[in-house]
C-alpha cells in the first residue's frame, strides 16, 4: 500500500465520520436536548407554582 | 460494553471539537438552519396535536364523561356556531404556561396508566376534587381562558336581558372572574347523593376515621345527638357545629365528653352558647336533662348589660359516638369559608366575617341566605363560622 492510498483512505474515513457526527448531532442529540430543556422549563414552572401558588392575575 | 461506549463518545468528541475538514461551512450552516426549522415546526405541530379535542377525547375517561356533558351546553352548540373545545378553556394560551400545563399532564398520563378514573363510579368519586382544581385555577388567573372570548368591555348592556344586566354590570365594575358565578356552565356540578354539601361531606368523611384520645380536645363536624348514658339510649340533646368538647372517658367507640358553654338564665336554659353574651350556639339540650344537676354544673350568674339578661357558665358531661370529631377546627372553618365565599360572591362581594359582631351576624345572614342554595345544616355551620370570625373574635378589628 502506498502512502497515497493511506492518505486517501483516512480522508474518506474523516468525511464519513464528519457526516455521521453532524447528522447524529443535529437530528438526534440537539432535538433531544431542546425537548429536555423545554420540558424541564415546564417542570420548573410547575414546581414553582406548587410552592408559591398559581399566577395571580388581578 | 462500557469501554465501547466510552470509545464511541471519545471519537464523537474528537470529530466535534475540531473544525470540519470535509464538509464546507456553508453546508454545515445550511444543514443546521434547516434541521432547526424542521425541529421547531415539528415540535409545535406535536404540541398543537396534543391541544385538540380529538386528542383529549382519545381517552374514554374524557369522551364518556365530561365531553358528553359539554354537548348539552351552549359552549358546544349555539346560534352563532362558535364553540369552545376542551383546550380553549382548560389549557393556558400563553406559551410558557402551556408548556407547564403539558408537563402537569404527566399526572393525567399516570392516572390513565393506572386507571384512576377509568369507571363511571371512580370518576364521580373524584369529580369534586377535579372540579375544585379547575375552579382554583380559574379563581387564581381570574378566569383568563374564558376571557380569550368573553370580554367585559365588549358587553353591550342595552342588548343584555335586564336580569342578566342586573348581575353582570356590577360584576364588570369589580372585574369579577367568570367562574365565581358560572360554575357548572360546561360540565355537571359535583352532586352528592346524601344531599350533604360535598365540601362538608369531605370533612365529615375525614372525621369518621379519627380516633379520639382521653384528655384531648376535639370539635364536632356535624350536629349529633348526645346521651345521658353510655348505652346511648336517653338523648340529652344535640351538639351544634364546631362545638368544642373534651374527652374524659372512652369505651369502645363511645366517648364521654365534656362541654363548657354559657346559657341564659331565663326559661329552661336549654340552649348553650360558646361565650358569655354571644348568641353562638354550641348545643341544645332536651328539657329534662337541661335541669338535671347530675349532668350539668352551673357557675355563677353574670349580668349582660347589653341585653339585661343573666348568663351562667355551664359544664355538661354526656356520651356520644366516635366518628364525628376532628382535632383541628381549622379544617371545618376552611370548608365553611369556602362555602361562604362561593355562595355569597355569586351576587355580591361578600363582607369580611369581621365586618359585623357575633350578635349581628344572625340577622344579616338570615336576611340573605334565602337567595342561596345552602341547605339548613350548611346554613347553621356558615353562620357559626361567621360569628366565631366576627369582629368580636378577629384580631386587629374594631
Amino acid at each position: 500500500m502506498t502512502n497515497k492510498d493511506v492518505a486517501e483512505r483516512t480522508e474518506k474515513q474523516t468525511a464519513s465520520s464528519e457526516w455521521l457526527t453532524f447528522l447524529v448531532f443535529t437530528l438526534v442529540i440537539l432535538p433531544g436536548i431542546a425537548v429536555a430543556a423545554i420540558g424541564s422549563y415546564g417542570l420548573a414552572i410547575w414546581i414553582y407554582q406548587m410552592i408559591y401558588g398559581p399566577p395571580i392575575v388581578g | 460494553m462500557i469501554t465501547k461506549l466510552k470509545n464511541l463518545a471519545l471519537s464523537f468528541w474528537r470529530v466535534m471539537s475540531k473544525p470540519a475538514t470535509k464538509i464546507s461551512l456553508g453546508v454545515l450552516a445550511f444543514g443546521g438552519f434547516l434541521t432547526g426549522i424542521v425541529f421547531w415546526g415539528g415540535f409545535n405541530t406535536a404540541m398543537e396535536m396534543t391541544n385538540t379535542e380529538q386528542f383529549c377525547i382519545g381517552c374514554h375517561e374524557m369522551r364518556d364523561n365530561v365531553y358528553v356533558e359539554l354537548q348539552d351546553t351552549i359552549h358546544y352548540t349555539n346560534r352563532t356556531g362558535v364553540r369552545a373545545t376542551c383546550p380553549d378553556c382548560h389549557v393556558p394560551h400563553n406559551w410558557s404556561h402551556k408548556v407547564a400545563r403539558k408537563m402537569q399532564a404527566s399526572k393525567e398520563v399516570f392516572g390513565w396508566v393506572f386507571g384512576t378514573i377509568n369507571t363511571k363510579e371512580k370518576f364521580e368519586a373524584k369529580r369534586l376534587e377535579l372540579a375544585q382544581h379547575e375552579w382554583a385555577r380559574f379563581a387564581a388567573n381570574n378566569s383568563l381562558e374564558c376571557r380569550s372570548c368573553h370580554n367585559y368591555d365588549s358587553m353591550d348592556w342595552e342588548k343584555m336581558s335586564p336580569a342578566a344586566k342586573f348581575y353582570m354590570q356590577p360584576a364588570s365594575e369589580r372585574n369579577v372572574g367568570c367562574i365565581e358565578c358560572h360554575k357548572g356552565i360546561a360540565h355537571h356540578l359535583p352532586i352528592n347523593d346524601s344531599g350533604v354539601n360535598p365540601i362538608l361531606a369531605k370533612v365529615e368523611q375525614g372525621a369518621t376515621s379519627q380516633t379520639l384520645e382521653e384528655g384531648k380536645q376535639y370539635f364536632v363536624v356535624k350536629p349529633i345527638a348526645i346521651y345521658e348514658d353510655e348505652d346511648l339510649t336517653k338523648q340529652a340533646g344535640t351538639l351544634s357545629y364546631a362545638a368544642p368538647v373534651k374527652v374524659i372517658e372512652k369505651k369502645d367507640d363511645k366517648v364521654k365528653l365534656q362541654l363548657k358553654g354559657w346559657r341564659k338564665d331565663k326559661g329552661f336554659g336549654r340552649v348553650y352558647h360558646s361565650d358569655f353574651g354571644k348568641n353562638i350556639r354550641v348545643a341544645v339540650m332536651e328539657k329534662d336533662p337541661a335541669q338535671n344537676p347530675d349532668l350539668i354544673s352551673v357557675g355563677l350568674s353574670q349580668n349582660d348589660p347589653a341585653t339585661g339578661l343573666d348568663w351562667s357558665e355551664v359544664t355538661v358531661e354526656f356520651w356520644a359516638k366516635e366518628g364525628a370529631f376532628i382535632p383541628d377546627v381549622a379544617t371545618l372553618w376552611n370548608a365553611a369559608g369556602e362555602i361562604y365565599s362561593s355562595n355569597c360572591s355569586t351576587c355580591h362581594a361578600q363582607p369580611d366575617p369581621a365586618h359585623f359582631d357575633a350578635n349581628s351576624w344572625p340577622a344579616q345572614f338570615n336576611g340573605m341566605v334565602g337567595f342561596t342554595s345552602m341547605d339548613p345544616s350548611t346554613q347553621a355551620l356558615v353562620l357559626t363560622y361567621l360569628q366565631l370570625h366576627s369582629s368580636d373574635y378577629a384580631e386587629g378589628t374594631h
